[in-house]
């Protein structure tokens, strides 16, 4: 059954899901012809004086990608669900509700991530045959805090999707453009360094908002 | 079912916890006036420019007594600040104190030198560009390599991105026999071409002793800095002065200033206000007669001006800061969280606590509360009675909202 509710996910999802990681590649492709030409221009010495001495981050481009995707996943995923409340009906299989929602979320969650992680080991295999690792660290504590922006914005617009109340929906909504800054404070690379391992932690503590909001619906609060 | 909605009661908690303080100082703040002050050579006094409210312009006055200067007048009062006006009007003294004063003694005896916590605590890439000090060319030139300092020091060529072995080896036989403990602390220096000289770097060993590192004639040159007894280095900042008589600025971890001067590396001791290199920022004002050294804290300003040959203590003066009013947040924000600040670059949460007073309209908030629950019909929950009665209004409009 489980399969099966996975496999729904799917046929909503894949060409939204193959699409973003396609836009994603065609983003890196973009930076990395930028950065191409820029070695041929003015050198790798010059860039790399530039990383280090003058705090710059060639990777810029990419900040709002992972937070569209998220956003836009998680709309693919729940607006069906909602028009018309068809959601009961995934509801009404012989599962537990529990095991249904999460099963849903932690499917969206899981397709994200692998277009993020796969997007992250092109940009990693790209940057070690012309960066060290002190870079290449310093670059993905300031990449880390934009992709787990995406799953953060995936979580929350789950949650505001599966809200059933339009009130209630407007507060979640302030609440997810609040916390989603949390990972946009600052643009100055490895900003984030202490903080990493709790920036992580964010999607996952607000994945299972989104099952609050389906007992809502199920005990009936609606407008 | 409830364990999550006490999740999303204490993310509102927090997000209001950052965000309401944060608009309360957006409408309250008041900046605290950076008064220009600088030691007059003529009167012997603290000289200011300050903004009049009475008079509604600036006024250009000597803080002492407090007289009132003209423009001009004020130019010729500090003769060191102004001293490219006054060359340029021929109305530049041939001697201030007993001392000779020509361009070529003032443009090599002034400089300005600041430093901000955020310079140090900031995340930074350990890869450092070493240049030929005895380059033999007007220009400074990009050495083609940078070096990383691990268990060793390593130089790495960035067209390859592949370690030079042999110039690493060469280096390394150095720090080896001059006693260089890896890792690395810290290393200071300027990778910047556009600069007079080059002088490398001042690097401190993990036993706290600091090394001068440079590259002459494309050899190593490391020499072991003597270090007077209890002084351990905190910070240091480099520095190309033209009259070259020091290197670098250690800031010591008794928040004591020193200076590593070209006199056989002594250290020098320079005289300055308390300051806390990670929360107060420093600047350096020096001319021929003497160094402004301003630290700008919370408090204020503070102002020392010491004699530029001897660094000895010479006069002081201090602007208190702007009084903020009444902070009435302080009676309904039991607490604040920040993640920037301006002391650092990096994100990380800082709490801030207000006064006991708050507990009271917290109990008041948490009474409310279980009046509206018992209003709307709900059953009475211990737990977002005691979290209102601990985070007082963030928790109380977070629980208002989510409780449902």
């Amino acid at each position: 059954m489980t399969s099966a509710l996975l496999f729904k996910e799917w046929k909503k999802t894949k060409w939204f899901a193959i699409g973003a990681f396609a836009v994603g590649l065609a983003l890196l492709t973009y930076i990395f012809l930028k950065l191409g030409r820029s070695f041929r221009m003015v050198g790798l010495e010059h860039l790399w004086d530039v990383i280090v001495n003058r705090d710059q981050f060639l990777f810029r481009d990419v900040k709002y990608f992972p937070l569209a995707t998220g956003f836009c996943l998680a709309l693919a995923q729940f607006v069906p669900e909602m028009i018309q409340k068809r959601i009961k009906l995934s509801l009404h299989l012989p599962l537990s509700n529990r095991k249904i929602v999460f099963s849903m979320l932690g499917f969206g969650l899981l397709a994200l991530l692998s277009i993020f992680v796969l997007h992250l080991i092109v940009i990693l295999t790209f940057s070690v045959f012309y960066f060290p690792m002190e870079i290449i660290e310093s670059m993905v504590y300031t990449l880390l805090p934009w992709y787990v922006a995406g799953l953060t914005a995936y979580a929350f617009t789950s949650w505001i999707c599966l809200e059933p109340t339009w009130k209630r929906r407007i507060f979640n909504a302030l609440l997810m453009f609040a916390s989603l800054q949390l990972c946009f404070l600052s643009d100055f690379p490895a900003a984030y360094s202490l903080v990493v391992s709790v920036v992580l932690l964010i999607p996952l503590y607000v994945l299972p908002f989104g099952y609050f909001s389906v007992q809502r619906f199920k005990v009936g609060i609606q407008d | 079912m409830k364990n999550i909605k006490y999740l999303i009661i204490v993310l509102g908690t927090m997000i209001l916890a950052w965000l309401l303080p944060k608009s309360y100082h957006l409408v309250t703040d008041k900046a605290s006036p950076n008064i220009f002050t600088y030691y007059s050579s003529i009167d012997k006094a603290f000289c200011a420019i300050e903004f009049d409210d009475v008079k509604g312009h600036l006024i250009r006055k000597n803080v002492k007594t407090n007289k009132e200067y003209s423009e001009a007048e004020f130019d010729s009062i500090l003769p060191m600040f102004y001293s490219m006006q006054l060359f340029s009007d021929g109305r530049m003294p041939k001697s201030i104190n007993g001392k000779d004063i020509n361009p070529r003694v003032v443009n090599s005896k002034k400089f300005f030198f600041r430093v901000k916590p955020a310079d140090k605590n900031k995340p930074h890439i350990p890869l450092y560009t070493l240049f030929e000090s005895m380059s033999k060319r007007v220009r400074i030139e990009m050495p083609g390599d940078v070096f990383r300092l691990t268990d060793r020091i390593e130089f790495i060529n960035p067209e390859t991105n592949e370690i030079n072995e042999e110039k690493s080896e060469l280096f390394n036989k150095q720090f080896i026999k001059k006693g260089f403990q890896f890792p690395a602390k810290m290393a200071a220096g300027n990778p910047s071409t556009r600069k007079a000289y080059e002088e490398g770097y001042f690097i401190v060993d993990n036993k706290d002793q600091i090394f001068h590192l440079k590259m002459v004639n494309a050899k190593p040159f490391l020499k072991k800095v003597p270090l007077p007894d209890g002084v351990v280095p905190n910070y240091l900042q480099t520095m190309e002065p033209d009259d070259r008589s020091f290197y670098a600025f250690v800031f010591d971890t008794n928040q004591e200033l020193h200076i590593i001067t070209t006199n056989a590396y002594s250290l020098q001791e320079i005289p300055m206000p308390e300051c806390d290199v990670d929360k107060d920022q420093l600047l350096i004002m020096a001319n021929p007669l003497y160094w402004n050294l301003n630290v700008v804290s919370g408090k204020g300003k503070e102002v020392w001006a010491i004699d530029a040959d001897t660094k000895e203590f010479v006069d002081k003066t201090s602007i208190v800061g702007v009084e903020q009013g009444v902070n009435y947040s302080k009676y309904f924000l039991p607490f604040s969280v920040g993640f920037t600040s301006g002391n650092t670059r990096y994100i990380k949460p800082i709490f801030y606590f207000g006064s006991y007073l708050v507990l009271l309209s917290n109990l008041i908030l948490a009474l409310a509360f279980a009046m509206i629950i018992r209003y709307r019909k709900q059953k009475i929950q211990i737990l977002p009675v005691v979290w209102i009665s601990i985070t007082g209004i963030y928790g109380f409009i977070a629980s208002i909202i989510f409780n449902r």
